[in-house]
């Protein structure tokens, strides 16, 4: 008996996870968070149904002032995610018209400060150099 | 804050980060403390334990007493009732001591946000090391977050023991913060 189930042992294998030395494989419907794509939002245009949709007020719409390249002063809308709210309820991916937000399987979430947690990104109304009428700010792992 | 602090301060906030993260980074001892939570977080802080995610192959244990502890792992939105249990916890601890926030309650205040009753988040309390977010957070997601507070999340090869320097200095370990 003792035999059979070191055999049984041995053919099922390990079944711990890799993780910390291989990524590991999310399932495709893995709602791991919300990933904004600033060209295609349309808070520019004065779209607002994600923040209308978000229970705990991870998405915020704020109005700043920016300079253009004329250096006078524009108002311009500011979208803004929180990681540090989001509940990652896919309710601001169902409601976006344009698919701008969008659930991404990524769980390597973790920061060491809760600014670093907050994407945003400020509608221009007016091209830059490159084509782009957003301006996006954060800390590069959440692109 | 950088600007702010001469060059050997700086360095030697260095100096004793690492030599925190050298003696931490492969033993490290939890305390969790519910501040609030609703127990995602709990079930998912539970699933650490089981032979799938299994963190005592990376060094890390759970403890039942603040005494015997490095890190203390919160929960929950902070209610108005846990903030002095929470800071005689954190007391309780040795230096160094970590500090760790999980969900997006103990983050922000998550879902919950700030009331006459919770506080919104943790930061006010006790100097957060790394935030976790999500709701509740994936055990993938914590295992993430506590290598993130040793320093070894950039640690990827087999066998490979270096300890990375994360880009920012602890908050706990930054002088004057």
């Amino acid at each position: 008996m003792i035999l059979s189930w070191l055999r049984r042992g041995l053919r099922t294998g390990v079944l711990t996870t890799r993780y910390p030395v291989a990524r590991e494989e999310m399932p495709r419907e893995f709602r791991g968070r919300p990933a904004l794509d600033a060209e295609r939002c349309l808070a520019g245009q004065g779209c607002d149904r994600c923040v209308q949709a978000c229970l705990p007020v991870a998405l915020s719409l704020a109005t700043v002032t920016s300079s253009g390249r004329d250096k006078s002063a524009h108002t311009a809308p500011q979208l803004t995610l929180d990681y540090g709210r989001c509940i990652m309820c896919g309710l601001c991916v169902a409601a976006c018209p344009a698919d701008a937000l969008r659930m991404v399987g990524d769980y390597e979430l973790a920061s060491t400060a809760s600014d670093d947690l907050r994407v945003s990104a400020v509608f221009t109304q007016e091209a830059d150099a490159s084509g782009r009428d957003y301006e996006e700010k954060n800390n590069g792992r959440y692109a | 804050m950088a600007d702010t602090l001469d060059k050997a301060t700086w360095e030697a906030a260095e100096q004793l980060q690492a030599r925190v993260q050298r003696l931490l980074g492969h033993s490290l001892h939890i305390r969790h403390i519910d501040a609030g939570s609703c127990n995602a977080c709990e079930a998912e802080i539970k699933m650490l334990l089981n032979p799938y995610y299994d963190i005592q192959r990376l060094g890390m244990f759970f403890t039942v007493t603040p005494r015997h502890a490095d890190m203390l792992l919160v929960t929950g939105c902070m209610t108005r009732a846990m903030v002095d249990p929470l800071r005689q916890t954190y007391e309780a601890m040795p230096d160094p001591r970590l500090v760790v926030a999980v969900g997006a309650c103990a983050c922000t205040g998550g879902i919950f946000g700030q009331s006459a009753y919770t506080l919104g988040g943790i930061g006010g309390i006790l100097p957060v090391d790394v935030y976790i977010p999500g709701c509740p957070p994936s055990p993938l997601t914590l295992i993430h977050g506590l290598l993130l507070a040793l320093g070894r999340a950039e640690q990827r090869m087999h066998h490979d023991t270096r300890q990375v320097k994360s880009s920012r200095a602890l908050p706990m370990l930054t002088p004057g913060a």
